[in-house]
């Protein structure tokens, strides 16, 4: 838990280097993807035509398995994405270091990805009984409610956490400053902050 | 043999005159009836005497000797006198016990002359024959019988009755030939029923030769084989039918029998089934084929055992039956389904539309859709419906505000022409309204809480890293 709030302390005395926690870490944030992709088609499902129904199956088993490929996707491309940046603050510790760090950044997105998913239930549960022109109409309501811009807030207070950890990995997995790995991983989740942003205020 | 044959003939043909004398009586002609006796036969023997002189002639006696034959009624004596160029038959009754040709002898005397005449009558036990034409007989079938009767005798044989003895049935029990000529024959049928094989026929002969009745027996050989009945073709037809739909059996009944049948009836029978009207055929010549077609409509689900049953009968009006085991399966599953049904309230009143498909192989007809809620009916009118088809409905009815269900029934007429109503119940939704999703505050609170969580620990982890 150390690593959650204070980060610089464990990974400083952390000298074994193992993908194990990463992937613990990313199984289980990728298992509540599925589910949501899972639970999200399942919904909508039968507000499609009943043509449609076998489609939805297929779909359904490729958005399983896509959710869950998710977080570890996004794992190795932030690390190969704080791995170029760092390069050029003289960065020397190795690849394979640098994303068993990062891997404990993911621990606040699975809380956040665990409440938004439960969220996400919730307005599932309320489109029951839709028909398929109602969730056109549905889709417009949620963009603009205040409950998306909600979920949108959380999870950019979660990336924030995130970042924080990612910093302190970055700096003590490439053995640069903590101002330099500010900026190496400002710079990625600062466009991932401002996107979501953007998503909510072009809607409102 | 050859100069008596001859000689017999030469007197036949010149009269032989009174020897010696001048009166001029003659035997101017003589018949034997029946012309060929059977040994037994009794015969009668007529011989005209014609005087050809110019002067009257007294016959005092006619005396016939048999030289062999026997001569059954006795001679003639004092016949008085014959004028010039008159004539007397004299008639003798004769008989022949053995086979042979016989020369008997008349011996007429007059006053002055006597004439002798010996006259030609064969005695012959050729009997006739009977040979069948038809030379294969099939068991179980009424067999028509084509025979020849033959007469290889010289004289002409009458009221000839032959009667046909086998086991089984044989129609007309007798047939009748007023005259067969000697040397010549006469063609014949019968018609023969029997169960089991036979090898001969024996025909019973009456007939008569001359005034002699008489009578023969005389067999025929005879093939025997079992009948080939009539087939029934079926063509392949599907073996799953939903309910309510209809299977078609068609095929070809073809009579392999070698006689015509009548009043063929076919049809098809089962549990939980319908079919339409029965084959009628009113009759059916040998070797023809005729194609025939039934619907048949299942009308509950589960293994169908259909028996395809037939009965026919013959010229004779015997009665024929046999029957084919068929088996479908008809799922639980009718032929039309509703699809795509939205039910919209809007007020006191319901829009219902959908879809009615005919997932079946054969068409339904007057297919009506109709709604029934709150004691009110509205009904929409599809009509035929293909297989593999679908048609759309939309109708209105005026409900009560709590309606909460609605029954859809749909109404058609399958392939055999039974009205079929068909029902299905649903529960009417109010519409959802479309409104914000509502967070609890207590999340808001937890949210906050979080957010402050997440603000402290990472202000905590950057007060430490400075440290």
């Amino acid at each position: 838990m150390e690593v959650l709030y204070n980060p610089k302390k464990f990974f400083t005395k952390k000298e074994e280097v193992s993908y194990i926690p990463a992937l613990i870490i990313l199984t289980l944030n990728g298992i509540i993807s599925a589910f949501l992709a899972y639970y999200t088609i399942k919904t909508i499902t039968p507000m499609l035509p009943v043509e449609a129904h076998q489609f939805m199956a297929i779909g359904m088993a490729i958005g399983s398995v896509f959710g869950f490929l998710t977080p570890f996707i996004k794992w190795i491309v932030l690390g190969l994405i704080f791995y170029g940046l760092s390069s050029l603050f003289g960065g020397k510790g190795s690849f394979k270091k640098l994303i068993s760090f990062i891997g404990y950044g993911f621990i606040p997105l699975l809380i956040g990805d665990a409440i938004g998913g439960y969220i996400g239930i919730e307005v599932l549960s309320s489109m029951r009984g839709l028909t398929i022109e109602d969730l056109v109409k549905y889709r417009e309501i949620l963009e603009t409610s205040l409950a998306t811009q909600i979920s949108a807030i959380v999870s950019i207070l979660f990336l924030i956490w995130a970042a924080n950890i990612f910093i302190f990995a970055v700096a003590s997995s490439r053995n640069i400053k903590v101002k330099d790995a500010t900026i190496t991983v400002c710079i990625p989740i600062g466009l991932w902050v401002l996107y979501t942003l953007f998503k909510v205020v072009s809607v409102i | 043999m050859k100069t008596v044959i001859l000689v017999a003939l030469l007197l036949l043909l010149f009269p032989i005159p009174v020897l010696g004398g001048e009166s001029g009586l003659v035997i101017s002609s003589y018949s034997v009836n029946p012309s060929t006796l059977f040994p037994g036969d009794t015969g009668k023997l007529v011989v005209t005497v014609t005087n050809t002189g110019t002067r009257s002639a007294e016959i005092r006696e006619a005396v016939l000797y048999g030289n062999g034959l026997k001569v059954l009624s006795p001679g003639y004596s004092k016949l008085g006198t014959l004028t010039s160029g008159g004539s007397v038959d004299l008639t003798f009754v004769i008989s022949g016990m053995k086979e042979g040709v016989y020369y008997p002898t008349l011996v007429v005397r007059g006053n002055d002359s006597t004439l002798q005449y010996p006259i030609l009558v064969t005695v012959d036990s050729t009997e006739p024959e009977v040979l069948l034409d038809t030379g294969i007989l099939y068991v179980n079938e009424v067999n028509r019988i084509n025979f020849t009767i033959i007469n290889p005798r010289s004289g002409d044989l009458t009221s000839i009755k032959v009667r046909p003895i086998v086991d089984g049935n044989v129609y007309p029990e007798y047939l009748y030939f007023d005259r067969i000529s000697g040397g010549s024959s006469a063609k014949g049928v019968f018609y023969l029923y029997t169960t089991k094989p036979v090898e001969t026929v024996q025909f019973s002969l009456q007939f008569n030769n001359g005034e002699n009745v008489r009578y023969t027996n005389t067999t025929a050989p005879i093939n025997s084989l079992p009948s080939r009945e009539i087939q029934i073709s079926l063509e392949k037809y599907p073996n799953e039918v939903l309910r309510y739909d209809t299977v078609v059996f068609s095929g070809n009944i073809t009579n392999l029998r070698q006689d015509t049948i009548y009043s063929l009836i076919m049809s098809i029978e089962g549990d939980g089934i319908v079919s339409s009207r029965d084959v009628v055929l009113p009759a059916l010549s040998s070797m023809d084929s005729v194609p025939f077609t039934i619907r048949v409509t299942p009308i509950s689900s589960g293994t169908k055992h259909l028996t395809l049953t037939y009965m026919y009968s013959d010229v004779l009006g015997k009665i024929y039956t046999g029957s084919t085991d068929l088996y479908i399966q008809v799922p639980d599953k009718d032929v039309l389904s509703l699809n795509g049904v939205e039910i919209k309230k809007d007020g006191i009143e319901l829009n219902i539309i959908g879809d009615v498909s005919n997932l079946g192989n054969y068409e339904v007809k007057g297919v009506t859709v109709s709604v029934l809620a709150s004691d009110s009916e509205e009904s929409y009118f599809i009509g035929a419906l293909a297989p593999s088809d679908f048609n759309s409905f939309d109708i209105n009815i005026p409900v009560k505000e709590n309606t909460s269900t609605i029954t859809i029934s749909i109404q058609f007429v399958t392939g055999v022409g039974q009205l079929i109503t068909i029902q299905q119940n649903l529960p009417v939704k109010e519409k959802p309204v479309l409104k914000e999703p509502e967070i609890p505050k207590k999340y808001y609170i937890l949210i906050g809480l979080i957010s402050v969580l997440v603000l402290v620990v990472v202000g905590y982890s950057w007060k430490r890293a400075m440290q």
